[in-house]
């Protein structure tokens, strides 16, 4: 179903309707009967092809008769002499310019208007080529055409082909006045309709005489307006909105161009596609006049002209030629065009080219091109810009990445771990002294096989030679506390060591009382005394066992022994004795024998009956292992003393024994104690001496391969 | 083998060749007879203490006592009994706060014996003993040669002021330069660092010799089992 839009609210409305239905605006013109304009053709209601031209309308003025005929004349006599008229259809800026579409072929018989018709000619053909661009405007224009040639302006005799150079040096412009198909001024008339006002707006508007500036010249006859004239405002009116194309209809040459323009003839006769409509020849330059209308396909810009000159001397180029100048295009480097993401990402202008625009389809604007658009651009309904999301990646980055994925590959690969030997060195070195060393004592112990010189009797140590007079010094009978204090695991030393100083104390018939605050302890003096030779009697000793409390029983025990300890380990009241009757604090004691493998324990015995036995006067005596001496040692050294005797490890046992007379015993075990020690002491020799030079070598290899 | 020795002291001589040999067998790397001879130990060890702590402690100390002294006993062990009944609240730990203030009692009571023995038994006296170590009055009063005690004392002093002075960590930053101690205080430092050096020596020289000495007793009981059993 064929619609039309309403010129005033561009909706569409169906053909049939005489009035818009959304604003009842009215769709199609009023019409003045036709009885008083016969010769009026008939409107077509599609773009049709141009009307024959009358040849002769009993309205043509004389003066415009009398012009054809010497047109006709004129263009006889300067065929020859007559630039070539160009055929082609008008490039679009011209059509832009003008405001003008290429109008329909139409032949005309009539050979006052063969200019006419070869532009009409070029038209259509330019129409072929370009698509079919007409539009309503056609039918308007061949009104126009038709009007043409009933009156022209007086400049439009320049355009004409060498005819009127009279015309020409003075063009006149008619003064411009709206009047209807018959001529007559639309107030004159009794119109049978009420123009709607946006109507009668654009009626008047055409009707309203043009600007004096622009009209010059030539004045017309205000009573009688051009039939052309009139049908042209009609159908501008009325059929503007009819069937309106898809596209926006391209002006063409001759339907967009004013009358004037249209009616110019540029000169007759000649080559038609070279030579410019519309201009005289006899007035323009010569130069000029070798101009070469060069049509659309030829020229590759739409908005200049390809005008090129016959004579390619007279200008220094030609348009081909200033193609073949034209710039190269810079080529960018890499960095300069990743730098432009703009040109990427940005979206498309929203601006239009300027003939991309559509006609203004609604209005008093209607059908015309480049007009400022009535809605903002932000209202407008567009496909919104499509924005690249592609990510640039240059070749630098692309091998920066290729790079760590290579080292996230390499974290997840194991690394190969170092097979460990099941023997080492250090394995086999081991083994070799253990057993060079177990050979030694092996051999030195069995017995007649070595036999040593024992300890020196000159060198024995004060402390040796103090805790002798201790031990020798004690009356028969009197109470010596022994306190055992060592571990298991060194009782291969501290059994011999404190068996030697309490032999030596049984000899004074001294009253043992042992104690101990470990809880071997006890155990082990137990052992130790049942093992003595000749064996102590069980009335001789008493084991009152294990004393807790560390440091706090050992004081508790100094102030109050009968009521911390007020049992024997085997049970019994030792305290009701003989030996111990008149034993009530620590004090009491004759002497006291601390026996421990540890400086932390013979410090914990020091520190708490050192004060006590130091008010009494009475004497301390430290039997310790060898690891233990050095701790100990400040006690005895110090002055005042707070160790009274001491006894270190094997070398001051076997030198006590040798003191009292009991060296045998000590001799094996001293024997074999300095041959394991000086074996000892030649490997320990060794090895540092094989360290040191290992690490010279090392050394020296490393500074030769620096070097 | 011995005549005397008895049964018990037969078997208890071959369990300590075995043991011997089984901790002996270290020389060729941990193994399970060796885990086997330590376990045994520690397990023989924890058992005997108990048992000694029962009987000659809990017993002795504390029940016998009260049926065997009672009225003396009740003042002087009844606060003892209920603080270790006290404590037994320790095993659950619900109920662990309650033991607190006992623990609190003996830590405390500790801590006094151990401060109070250490002041008077070791620091006063030592001090005391170092103030000493120039005067060669007394030197000559113990009948010691004064050159030699003096010389002693010198580097004694030195050795002392030295080792102290090595664990000073004190020091002075200026501008522009890393906080660095007193080049006087460096020095003596360095001193220190060789007094504290030929310390650690000897104390391993002391554990050396007395493990070497526990090493020449197992041999020898070695070989004394061996031969025993030899002439078997």
């Amino acid at each position: 179903m064929d619609e039309t839009f309403c010129p005033m609210c561009g909706k569409a409305n169906p053909a049939d309707l005489d009035v818009c239905q959304f604003c009842e605006a009215r769709l199609k013109p009023l019409i003045i009967s036709p009885s008083q304009n016969e010769e009026l053709p008939s409107q077509p209601e599609a773009p049709q092809r141009l009307p024959e031209v009358p040849s002769s309308p009993p309205s043509i003025p004389d003066w415009l008769r009398d012009l054809r005929g010497s047109e006709t004349i004129e263009q006889e006599e300067d065929e020859q002499d007559a630039p070539p008229i160009h055929t082609e259809p008008l490039p679009d800026w011209f059509n832009e310019r003008l405001g003008f579409t290429p109008a329909d072929e139409d032949s005309s018989g009539d050979g006052d208007s063969d200019w006419l018709d070869r532009l009409r000619e070029n038209s259509a053909s330019y129409e072929e080529t370009e698509g079919d661009n007409s539009t309503e405007s056609e039918v308007l224009y061949d009104e126009g055409t038709l009007g043409l040639e009933q009156e022209e302006f007086s400049w439009l005799d320049i355009g004409r082909v060498a005819g009127t150079p009279e015309l020409s040096q003075e063009p006149e412009v008619e003064k411009f006045e709206a009047k209807n198909l018959d001529g007559q001024s639309p107030e004159s008339q009794n119109l049978e309709f009420e123009r709607p006002e946006a109507e009668q707006f654009e009626a008047e508007q055409l009707e309203s005489p043009l600007p004096d500036d622009e009209m010059q010249g030539k004045e017309e006859p205000e009573e009688e307006e051009p039939e052309w004239l009139r049908r042209i405002r009609a159908r501008q009116i009325t059929e503007v909105e009819d069937n309106q194309p898809a596209e926006p209809a391209k002006p063409t040459a001759i339907e967009e161009m004013p009358d004037w323009l249209v009616k110019e003839e540029s000169g007759g006769g000649g080559d038609s596609e070279s030579q410019m409509p519309g201009i005289v020849e006899e007035t323009l330059p010569d130069w000029l006049k070798k101009l070469e209308f060069i049509p659309p396909e030829k020229s590759d810009s739409e908005h200049v002209p390809a005008l090129i000159f016959d004579d390619e001397d007279a200008l220094p180029f030609t348009l081909e030629q200033d193609e073949q100048r034209a710039p190269e295009l810079a080529q960018l480097p890499n960095w300069v065009e990743a730098m432009r993401p703009v040109e990427l990402v940005a979206p498309s202008s929203s601006l239009d080219p300027e003939e991309e625009r559509a006609a203004e389809r609604a209005g008093p604007l209607a059908g015309l091109q480049g007009v400022l658009p009535a809605e903002t651009e932000v209202a407008r309904v567009r496909k919104p810009p499509v924005y690249s999301v592609r990510l640039h990646v240059t070749e630098s980055q692309q091998a920066h990445v290729s790079l760590l994925e290579e080292l996230l590959a390499s974290e997840k690969e194991a690394n190969p771990l170092l097979v460990k030997p099941v023997v080492s060195y250090q394995y086999g070195l081991r083994l070799a002294i253990a057993i060079l060393l177990l050979s030694l004592l092996a051999w030195t112990l069995w017995p007649g096989t070595y036999q040593g010189a024992g300890p020196a009797a000159q060198r024995i140590l004060p402390e040796i030679l103090d805790a002798n007079r201790l031990v020798g010094g004690l009356p028969a009978g009197a109470p010596v506390l022994l306190a055992f204090d060592y571990e298991p695991g060194l009782t291969g030393e501290m059994d011999g060591i404190a068996a030697a100083v309490i032999g030596q104390i049984r000899r004074s018939e001294a009253f043992l009382t042992v104690i101990s605050t470990n809880p071997t302890g006890a155990v082990q003096a137990e052992r130790v005394i049942r093992s003595m030779r000749p064996v102590i009697e069980a009335n001789q000793y008493t084991n009152l066992g294990y004393l807790a409390g560390g440091a706090t029983g050992v004081a508790g025990f100094t102030r109050a022994p009968r009521k911390l300890m007020p049992f024997a380990l085997d049970g019994l009241r030792v305290w009701d004795s003989a030996s111990l009757k008149g034993v009530d604090s620590l004090a009491d004691f004759s002497l006291v024998v601390v026996i421990t493998d540890n400086g932390t324990a013979g410090r914990l015995w020091i520190e708490q009956i050192q004060p006590t036995l130091k008010d009494a006067n009475r004497p301390l005596l430290l039997v310790t292992s060898a690891q233990a001496e050095p701790l100990i040692r400040p006690y005895y050294e110090g002055i005042p003393r707070q160790v009274d005797g001491m006894v270190a490890g094997l070398s001051g046992s076997a030198a006590f024994q040798s003191l009292v007379g009991n060296s045998l015993a000590v001799n094996q075990q001293w024997n074999v104690l300095g041959a394991g020690l000086t074996l000892v002491a030649v490997l320990i020799v060794a090895g540092g001496l094989f360290s040191g030079m290992s690490d010279m070598v090392g050394h020296l290899r490393w500074v030769g391969a620096k070097r | 083998m011995p005549a005397d020795m008895s049964l018990v002291d037969l078997l208890g001589t071959i369990a300590g060749f075995i043991l011997t040999i089984l901790v002996f067998s270290y020389l060729v790397g941990d193994n399970p007879l060796f885990r086997f001879a330590v376990h045994l130990f520690i397990g023989v060890a924890t058992g005997f203490a108990a048992a000694v702590i029962i009987h000659n402690v809990i017993l002795d100390q504390l029940i016998f006592p009260l049926f065997y002294q009672r009225q003396a006993a009740y003042l002087l062990l009844t606060p003892p009994l209920l603080l270790g009944a006290w404590m037994l609240a320790k095993i659950s730990p619900r109920m662990a706060f309650l033991g607190n203030p006992v623990m609190g009692y003996l830590v405390g009571a500790g801590a006094a014996a151990a401060i109070g023995g250490a002041i008077l038994g070791t620091l006063f006296p030592q001090a005391n003993a170092s103030t000493n170590l120039l005067n060669v009055r007394l030197a000559l009063q113990a009948g010691v040669n004064p050159g030699g005690y003096l010389l002693n004392g010198i580097i004694i002093l030195i050795g002392s002021v030295g080792t102290l002075v090595y664990f000073h960590f004190g020091a002075r930053q200026s501008l522009g330069q890393p906080a660095q101690r007193h080049p006087l205080i460096d020095e003596l430092g360095r001193i220190g660092q060789v007094f504290i050096a030929v310390t650690f020596g000897t104390l391993f020289a002391g554990v050396y010799v007395a493990a070497f000495t526990a090493l020449i007793e197992r041999v020898s009981f070695l070989i004394s089992f061996i031969r025993n059993f030899l002439t078997l």
